[in-house]
């Protein structure tokens, strides 16, 4: 296996772009390295990226690709559903190595943070085909093209709300519900709910007839529910069935419509 | 690739493949603490090392991911012979117990103050988030903290017991603990040389086949393979694997390899190659046939009529007539009872007949099993990780037809065993390897393997009948359990056995039967497991008595309180509820049932229940559960202990028992200089080696403190005796004059004395009487029991069918406890292992016998986030006549109270009876939904 650690991201998606071969990206390495180590030709490593920070600017929070689970919910201005999301990823060894890069890419079938950030409409900032370019988190994942080189949010413009359930402590998370509004004059905009969990891929449902231009306070808890309940695919797995994570999701909805009801 | 990093603040340079995982690398550095619990699956954490201050799974990091960092392991943090202070607080915290996960504890608790110098409780449980331990209960690592930050020491944190003694009842350091927070060499695999054969198991894909052919000629040819073990050249003996004393109550019905296959797994070939992988690849090019027979799954597919048989007589011989009929798919059977159960329920005002049911739950050591055999002068040498290193040596030594002599067994530290070490799992087949070999061969088993062919807890259908009078007496009490054996039959008889021996003695109740039956099924092969039977049919016994006390409107405290057994009563009962043979009917010598639920009733009473205030669809409940054990197996078992005074007045006590982690050697260090009159300091234990320490039946049935500590205690006396009347000589004086003083002396006046360092060297001198050696010898026809009551409150939401235990109260009587912060230890690690075991933990099948769930990624256990928010253990002291400093056992006690609490609490708050484990929210919810 031969194995690069770039400086550059363009360079990173060259080395990953050469033809004839499997060449992988490698951030943390929970996927990665999960049980044996990676069948691949090449591994490129990204830690040298320069990739590893937080910023803050204009309302917005950008978190390097290579930043972890762990410092995301360690950084004081990180906004609260994220931190909370961030601090019950499983337990402390996982989250000081497994990245946002890779939670964003990994496509594990189970994600604390993907929720969140699909309720905060994160931005990502790719390097594809040698340029940068920014798009939204929920597109890229249809297609998962090009490297992650950071995650943008803007937690100012969005009311954001996460519930987490799990079977023990150390298990990863059986459901994770968001919900994301906006708010115009009280009344709610663009409302997004993304549930992990329930099927093997993240589900974005836009509730919009259920509770748009409503105040959070007038939300009926059954309607939205149903509302969102009957866009969602939900499987059974070994540690609970369909009924049980429908019936989480159900309880995550009213918790987040009374928290939702305070503002 | 050149890969360069500081280790333990050592520069280090070394060439790797890029691929190469850091675990086994810095194992090859000599890093013994970067434990493997788990299939690198990321779970278990007991790989962690420091990288960059980071908390870090070392199995998830390949190579080049620690080029340029710093690591640090445990073997980095003592400084020479100083040990660091947080090593030294997890020793005073009693937080050591077989030590596995340690290493990676004490590194988190380091990352931890690093960061906060004095920690919330919040941030102490997170930093442990991530690392998995069964033995704890996790509870005391709090105190670590305590100790660290508050200076208090391990004392501060129980009381101390046995006013007038010095060392038994008080805190004592365990006698182990420093090597383990050192990460010395201490487990199997920390002793393993480089030339060794490793061993790939082939395993049946089918339930039920018999090889037609098997065709080893090219696997054979492939370099590096040294032998392949087929049915055709293994031993012919039958035996069984069970580590029980001999005759066993388990059937021989297997050899080491069989050419009929009876589960998903069972062994076709082993390769030994002189690599894992090799071994691996050699595995697959082994070409065979089978003819398939049709499988049972269950006890009522096994026992219907017709059923394919799985063991024929001749291949399933019963050396103790233990009822079985495997024509009939009947491993064995026994009933009996007192009294007229008949009468008892027609005296009843209300009978109920109810059915429980319980899966397999594997004990998951965080440890797998382990065996490193070599040749050594024309021996066979075992080391390995077992609970019955002498049982061992005599079921290898049949398999092989040698003599015991030629064969030495020594138990290395056991990484956790809780009963799935207790038979020979794997010794069988190392043994057989290196004897056909002469070769060294090392067996590590994955924890796919673990989980799947080792032993678990065993399925029970338990169907309880009792019947009671209005006023709350019970009147009759009869218990059927029906067991799976799985595929061969080890512990059939004694796990169902022990779920009616460990429960109906509580009661004193005139009539009572029982009926036990195991049957061989197609399914993995479960076993002994801590608890032994009791924990599923004290469930049963608890939830059919809750629902007497309900219909009757007695309170389930006051009903138990009318019922049960006090000190004094005889327990007829006994005499029937034999291991293979008529058991010993016995009087109650101590019984601390009813102090134990008094203490718990004050706190019991002043916790809510009903609707949460706050928390929308969520109830709250209270229940409580109570218990009861052995302390070993009288009539049946066997301990034995030596003491040899050295040359300097010091001591070396030799005892057969094997340690696992639960502090039994040090409790028999305790009881021998206790009776001695020294200091801990002057006693060193040497245990479980076949060839230097006497015989003793091993770690199981709850005997380590009562058969092992008072077969210390024997030979101390013996020791006492022989100081006495050496010292009478040498001072002149007559023995009767002569007391053994503190600290190692004796005296005969103020004036005339001798100590033990003076004894030793005119015993030991040429004109000596010699070296003072003693023995003791336990056997007993006396088991005394312990008893406990456990409390719980838990939050049930009726939306979800999620449970949470909120509060937990345990209170043990062990007796005397001996060392009382391990002994609490023992106590918050059981229930903590069977809140898991009631809630969430259980293999699941496919119904054609794959497992779905053979990893932690799949079978969760409890973390200690998962601790309930207020969780307590206490001991009382209750003195039993029996031996003078009686403990009576503790941690398999522990285990029978969680579900039965919990069951009961979920019912007060919820309104419903759950009748299986695991307490799912599916179940809840169907439960809740036939209620209304
Ligand atoms: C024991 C365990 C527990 C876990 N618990 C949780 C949990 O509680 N909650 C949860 O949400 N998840 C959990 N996970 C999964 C988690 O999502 C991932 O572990 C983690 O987020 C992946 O990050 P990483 O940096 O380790 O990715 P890696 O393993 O390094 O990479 C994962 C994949 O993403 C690709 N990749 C990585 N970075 C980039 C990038 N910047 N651009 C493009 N591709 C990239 C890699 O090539 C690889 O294919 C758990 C995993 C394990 C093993
Ligand atoms: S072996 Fe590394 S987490 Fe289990
Ligand atoms: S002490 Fe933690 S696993 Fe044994």
């Amino acid at each position: 296996m031969e194995y690069f650690s770039p400086k550059k991201p363009e360079e990173a998606e060259k080395i990953k772009n050469r033809q004839g071969k499997k060449n992988v990206y490698l951030a943390g390495g929970t996927i990665l390295n999960w049980k044996s180590c990676p069948s691949a030709d090449t591994l490129i490593d990204l830690k040298n990226l320069g990739l590893d920070r937080i910023s803050v600017s204009g309302g917005r929070i950008n978190i390097g690709a290579t930043v972890t689970v762990q410092e995301i919910a360690d950084y004081p201005g990180t906004p609260g559903p994220l931190a909370r999301a961030a601090r019950t990823f499983t337990g402390r060894n996982i989250r000081g190595s497994a990245t946002i890069g890779g939670t964003v890419a990994g496509g594990f079938f189970v994600s604390n943070l993907l929720p969140v950030l699909i309720a905060y409409g994160a931005e990502l900032e790719i390097c594809l085909n040698g340029r940068r370019k920014k798009t939204g988190l929920r597109e890229w994942l249809d297609k998962r093209k090009g490297l992650v080189c950071a995650v943008t949010i803007k937690p100012g413009s969005r009311n954001v709300f996460v519930e987490c359930e799990k079977i023990s402590a150390i298990d990863f998370p059986l459901i994770v519900t968001a919900a994301g509004f906006g708010l115009k004059n009280g009344k709610i905009s663009d409302p997004v709910i993304a549930v992990s969990g329930a099927a093997a891929r993240i589900a974005v449902i836009r509730v919009s007839g259920a509770i748009e231009g409503r105040k959070p306070g007038e939300i009926d808890r059954e309607f939205l529910n149903e509302s969102v309940q009957k866009d969602l695919r939900v499987t059974d797995n070994v540690k609970a069935s369909a009924d049980i994570k429908r019936r989480i999701i159900k309880e995550h909805i009213c918790r987040i419509m009374d928290e939702a009801s305070c503002l | 690739m050149l890969i360069r990093f500081r280790l333990n603040g050592k520069n280090i340079s070394i060439d790797r493949p890029v691929g190469r995982k850091v675990l086994p690398i810095l194992k090859e550095l000599g890093i013994n603490s970067v434990r493997k619990g788990c299939d690198e699956e990321g779970k278990c954490g007991n790989c962690s090392i420091l990288l960059d201050g980071v908390l870090t799974n070392s199995c998830m990091l390949l190579a080049p991911q620690i080029d340029g960092k710093e690591i640090l392991t445990v073997e980095g943090l003592s400084d020479g012979g100083k040990l660091h202070p947080i090593q030294k607080a997890f020793i005073e915290a009693g937080v050591v117990q077989c030590g596995y996960c340690t290493p990676a504890q004490i590194l988190a608790a380091k990352a931890l103050l690093d960061r906060k110098k004095d920690p919330p409780k919040e941030d102490i449980a997170d930093a442990f988030s991530g690392i998995l331990c069964r033995c704890t209960g996790y509870k005391q690592f709090y105190n670590v903290f305590e100790i660290l930050k508050h200076g208090k020491k391990g004392s501060d944190f129980t009381r101390e017991y046995r006013k007038g003694y010095r060392i038994v009842g008080k805190e004592t350091p365990k006698i182990d603990a420093e090597q383990l927070v050192r990460a010395e060499d201490s487990f199997v695999e920390d002793l393993i040389p480089e030339n060794v054969l490793h061993v790939h198991v082939l395993r049946s894909p089918h339930p039920h086949a018999e090889i037609v052919s098997i065709d080893t000629e090219r696997a054979e040819k492939l370099p590096g393979v040294e032998y392949i073990l087929t049915h055709k050249n293994s031993p012919k003996t039958y035996y069984t694997q069970a580590g029980q004393s001999y005759p066993e109550p388990s059937p021989y019905d297997r050899r080491v390899i069989n050419r009929k296959m009876r589960f998903i797994g069972d062994r076709v070939a082993a390769v030994a190659a002189d690599s894992p992988e090799t071994a691996l690849k050699a595995a697959s090019m082994i070409k065979v046939t089978y003819r398939l027979l049709k499988p049972v799954f269950s006890i009522d597919e096994a026992r219907a009529k017709g059923a394919p048989v799985i063991h024929k007589r001749d291949t399933s011989i019963d050396p103790l007539d233990i009822g079985g009929d495997p024509s009939k798919n009947l491993v064995c059977s026994n009933k009996g009872g007192i009294g007229d159960v008949g009468k008892g329920f027609d005296d009843a005002d209300i009978v109920i007949e109810r059915t429980y049911s319980t899966g397999h739950i594997q004990h998951t050591p965080m440890e797998p099993h382990t065996c490193y055999s070599y040749m050594h002068n024309g021996r066979l040498v075992i080391r390995t990780s077992v609970q019955t290193p002498f049982h061992v040596r005599r079921i290898v030594a049949s398999i092989l037809g040698l003599p015991e002599s030629k064969v030495r067994v020594v138990k290395e530290k056991v990484g956790g065993g809780f009963g799935a070490k207790q038979d020979a799992g794997i010794e069988d087949l190392a043994a057989t390897l290196t004897y056909r070999t002469g070769k060294p061969v090392y067996i590590r088993l994955t924890r796919k393997e673990e989980f799947l062919f080792t032993r678990t807890r065993r399925p029970l259908r338990i169907k309880v009948k009792m019947g009671a009078t209005k006023a709350g007496k019970i009147t009759a009490i009869s218990i059927n359990i029906a067991a799976d054996a799985g595929a061969y039959g080890p512990h059939c008889l004694t796990v169902p056995m022990n779920g009616c021996s460990k429960t109906l003695p509580m009661f004193k109740c005139d009539n009572m039967a029982y009926e036990v039956s195991s049957y061989y099924t197609n399914n993995i092969v479960p076993g002994a497991y801590q608890g032994y039977g009791v924990p599923q049919a004290n469930f049963a016994i608890h939830m059919t008595m809750a629902e007497i006390a309900g219909k009757l409107g007695i309170d389930l405290i006051e009903f138990i309180e009318k019922n049960i057994v006090k000190t004094g009563y005889r327990l007829e009962i006994l005499k029937q509820l034999g291991e293979g043979k008529e058991g010993l009917a016995q009087k109650i010598s101590s019984c601390g049932l009813g102090e134990c639920i008094e203490k718990g009733r004050k706190r019991y009473r002043g916790w809510k229940t009903g609707k949460s205030r706050t928390k929308a669809n969520v109830v709250t409940g209270k229940g409580m559960a109570i218990m009861m054990q052995g302390s070993g197996i009288p009539g049946i078992d066997a301990a034995n202990a030596t003491i040899k005074m050295l040359g300097d007045g010091t001591f070396m006590l030799f005892v057969g028992g094997a340690d696992l982690g639960t502090g039994e050697d040090t409790v028999a260090a305790k009881i021998a200089a206790e009776e001695l009159q020294i200091d801990m300091k002057s006693i060193a234990v040497t245990a479980a080696d076949t060839d230097t320490t006497p015989f003793d039946k091993g770690s199981y049935a709850s005997s380590g403190t009562f058969f092992t500590g008072s077969a210390a205690y024997r030979a101390a006396s013996e020791m006492k005796r022989l100081i006495i009347s050496a010292a009478a000589a040498v001072l002149d004086v007559g023995p009767g004059t002569l007391s053994l003083r503190y600290p190692g002396a004796v005296y005969a006046s103020k004036s005339r004395h001798i100590s033990f360092k003076d004894l030793a060297i005119a015993t030991q001198s040429g004109t000596g009487c010699g070296q003072l050696i003693a023995s003791g010898a336990f056997t007993t026809d006396k088991s005394p029991i312990p008893y406990g009551a456990h409390f719980a409150q838990v939050a049930v939401n009726t939306l979800t069918g999620k449970v949470d235990v909120l509060k937990y109260y345990a209170i043990q009587d062990c007796g005397v406890p001996i060392n009382p912060n391990l002994a609490k230890g023992q106590v918050y690690g059981a229930v903590m292992k069977t809140i898991g075991h009631t809630f969430y933990e259980v293999l699941k099948f496919d119904g054609k016998g794959n497992c779905l769930n053979p990893n932690f990624t799949n079978y969760p256990i409890p973390g200690i986030c998962d601790l309930p928010e207020e969780f307590d253990v206490d001991l009382i002291e209750v003195s039993d006549p029996i031996t003078p400093y009686v403990g009576k056992s503790i941690s398999e006690i522990a285990c029978n109270g969680a579900s039965a609490a919990i069951g009961i609490a979920i019912n007060d708050a919820a309104g419903i009876w759950l009748d299986s484990w695991p307490f799912t929210p599916d179940k809840i919810i169907s439960a809740l939904k036939e209620k209304r």
